[in-house]
């Protein structure tokens, strides 16, 4: 677009040099042909009478012109008076209808090139409204090739219009990529937690139904009571599939304050008290100076919670578990360690994945839904913390919590 | 979801005959966008060489390797100064600081490099996200270890690279601090959307990734 208005004022330039170049000319020429003139008559008049040299030396340095009056009443006897246009005579004729030519080319040259450059202008910025056009069809059609580095984008000239048009591509591109996903792991999620809930399921039918067929009052308290041992581990099992869901549907939103972490850790292991209680375990927690940190007290409780409920279920009676706190330049540094049966190396990042319950016999015969330490590592995460494992000193496994400061 | 890095067939080979050394041995791996991958070998497995190879620091002696879709095993070392500049940030163990520059000079150093304006907005979130906001005026050999791969994390992120490759970024730092630093690397790859690939020895330091690479002797095992 500059380019074009470039040309269009040199092309200005270079016409109104040309006229003026042009008016000089003309002028110039006239300016010769009165010297012509007075160069004639000079050498008439004193060619045939010589003493009249100084009249006309004088007379043509005389400014004032004090004898035109006489000299114009003579000449008007002869029809040479200001009356006489300009054109009737052939030498100016000629130069003023070589000057009029020119100004009329000269006219209707810009005005085609004005015009042109008029056309060419509309045109282009047609040619960009079509291309802003094609490129928000290609939005709606989910087509974001236009933003690659050869992309349409780049044919562009308005740098703004440039500017915006990437950015609503690259928005769009994103939130279409991230429904889809949304909707995958919707899918995924439905589909492993009917999974999850066929086994128990199944059993408390098979009890049910094998207590309706038995004869025997002994066998149908038996099977009751196994069937009421199936629900309460269904119960646990749904509890943290709504949790799961609900999480991963983002209906639950954490809410980040400022809150102690002491406290949080002691509500955490309040909320396996129990557990701690009947395994005779030992929880040793290091002192250390109270953080305030701003994370999401109740969610983190649940996860640290899920950490302990492993480790105690996983350790033998008597056993102690050992909680760090250390606070670090960016982070706290929260490890959690315990005497028990210990990770192999193989599946320390398997343990974080929903639903994963482990290769060890030992570790299935026991209770679990595999899924707390997924939802552990799924708050840590969202809050901008990690958590990984690690084997300890001896035996067991050390848990290793970092939450951002 | 888009694939960020990938490479078809990759070797890199030294010497010949009875000298050969396979460093890449017809390796073939997809990382996709926003993922965060570790590279884990022995030493002399061939990670770095693969970190280079992936970075455009070095050309491979066959196969191919896109960067965001474009294939950069056989560009000039003009174009690939320019895609390392515009695409990928590195992080090193030894943090290659600049010592005569102060931190925040230091990380602005490659923006200013390639003739760009500085984000100031930006450069100031990514010094508090990395907690650098108090020692932006002190120079290199006022900070600690830990300290200093923080800048170097954040002259990596500066210049939004789409993706940020580090070879054993932990290295130099006790386990703690490297805990630490991989933790900030999760953080702002995910804050900043980018791909994060880091090479470590350390299985520790792997396992915090969102998936895993087994390098043995140049080929991928696992």
């Amino acid at each position: 677009m500059k380019n074009a208005v470039r040309i269009f004022i040199g092309m200005l330039v270079i016409a109104s040099s040309v006229l003026m170049f042009l008016g000089f000319y003309a002028i110039d020429n006239a300016y010769r042909m009165e010297i012509n003139m007075v160069q004639n008559i000079a050498g008439a008049v004193i060619s045939e009478y010589p003493e009249t040299e100084s009249i006309f030396i004088s007379s043509v340095a005389d400014e004032t012109m004090k004898n035109r009056a006489y000299g114009a009443e003579l000449m008007s006897a002869y029809g040479y008076d200001n009356e006489k246009s300009l054109t009737e005579v052939v030498r100016y004729r000629r130069i003023i209808n070589v000057y009029i030519l020119t100004v009329v080319l000269f006219f209707t040259a810009s005005g085609l090139c004005g015009y042109r450059f008029y056309k060419f202008v509309k045109h282009s910025r047609e040619f960009q409204e079509e291309k802003i056009l094609d490129i928000l069809d290609n939005c709606l059609d989910d087509n974001y090739d236009f933003l690659e580095a050869d992309g349409k984008i780049n044919e562009l000239d308005n740098p703004q219009f440039k500017d915006m048009l990437r950015k609503l591509g690259e928005a769009l591109r994103l939130k279409t990529e991230r429904l889809s996903e949304e909707r995958d792991n919707t899918k995924t999620l439905v589909t492993d937690i009917s999974h999850q809930l066929k086994n128990p399921i199944g059993a408390v039918n098979l009890c049910l139904a094998m207590c309706a067929e038995s004869d025997s009052e002994a066998e149908r308290c038996e099977f009751l009571s196994r069937s009421i041992a199936q629900m309460d581990k269904l119960k646990v099992l749904t509890d943290s599939l709504v949790n799961v869901s609900r999480l991963e549907t983002d209906m639950i939103k954490l809410s980040i304050e400022t809150a102690s972490l002491a406290e949080m850790l002691i509500d955490s292991v309040n909320t396996v008290y129990q557990k701690i209680k009947d395994n005779n375990t030992d929880i040793n927690i290091d002192e250390f100076d109270d953080i305030l940190l701003k994370f999401d007290k109740k969610w983190t409780r649940e996860a640290v919670a899920n950490i302990l409920d492993n480790a105690v279920k996983y350790s033998p009676m008597g056993s102690k578990i050992f909680i760090r706190v250390q606070k670090m330049y960016s982070f706290v540094r929260i490890e959690i360690e315990d005497n028990g049966i210990g990770i192999p190396k193989s599946e320390y990042n398997k343990i974080f994945k929903r639903f994963y319950r482990g290769e060890n016999a030992e570790v299935r015969s026991r209770e679990g839904s595999g899924i707390g330490l997924y939802l552990t590592r799924k708050i840590l995460e969202e809050q901008g913390g990690t958590v990984s494992v690690r084997s300890g000193r001896e035996a067991g496994s050390v848990f290793i919590v970092q939450l951002p400061l | 979801m888009k694939i960020m890095l990938e490479t078809k067939e990759l070797c890199k080979y030294y010497g010949n005959d009875d000298n050969l050394v396979k460093a890449v041995d017809n390796v073939d791996i997809q990382i996709q966008q926003g993922e965060f991958v570790s590279i884990i070998g022995k030493s002399g497995s061939g990670k770095s060489t693969l970190l280079h190879l992936l970075g455009g620091l070095d050309n491979p002696t066959a196969g191919h390797v896109w960067v965001d879709g474009k294939d950069i095993s056989d560009l000039s070392s003009a174009k690939l100064a320019e895609i390392r500049r515009r695409k990928i940030g590195f992080i090193f163990q030894a943090f290659n600081l600049v010592p005569s520059l102060n931190v925040w000079e230091n990380i602005v150093l490659p923006i200013g490099l390639d003739g760009r304006n500085v984000d100031t907005d930006f450069i100031n979130d990514i010094v508090k996200t990395l907690g650098m906001e108090n020692k932006i005026h002190n120079l290199p050999n006022t900070l600690s270890g830990g300290q200093q791969q923080r800048v170097a994390i954040a002259r990596a992120i500066a210049a939004k690279p789409s993706i940020v490759l580090a070879d054993e970024p932990t290295g130099n730092l006790d386990s703690k601090t490297g805990d630490e630093v991989i933790a900030l690397l999760k953080l702002s790859a995910k804050k900043y959307g980018q791909t994060l690939v880091v090479i470590t020895h350390n299985e520790d330091i792997a396992l915090m990734a969102d998936r895993t690479i087994v390098i043995e002797d140049g080929r991928v095992v696992r």
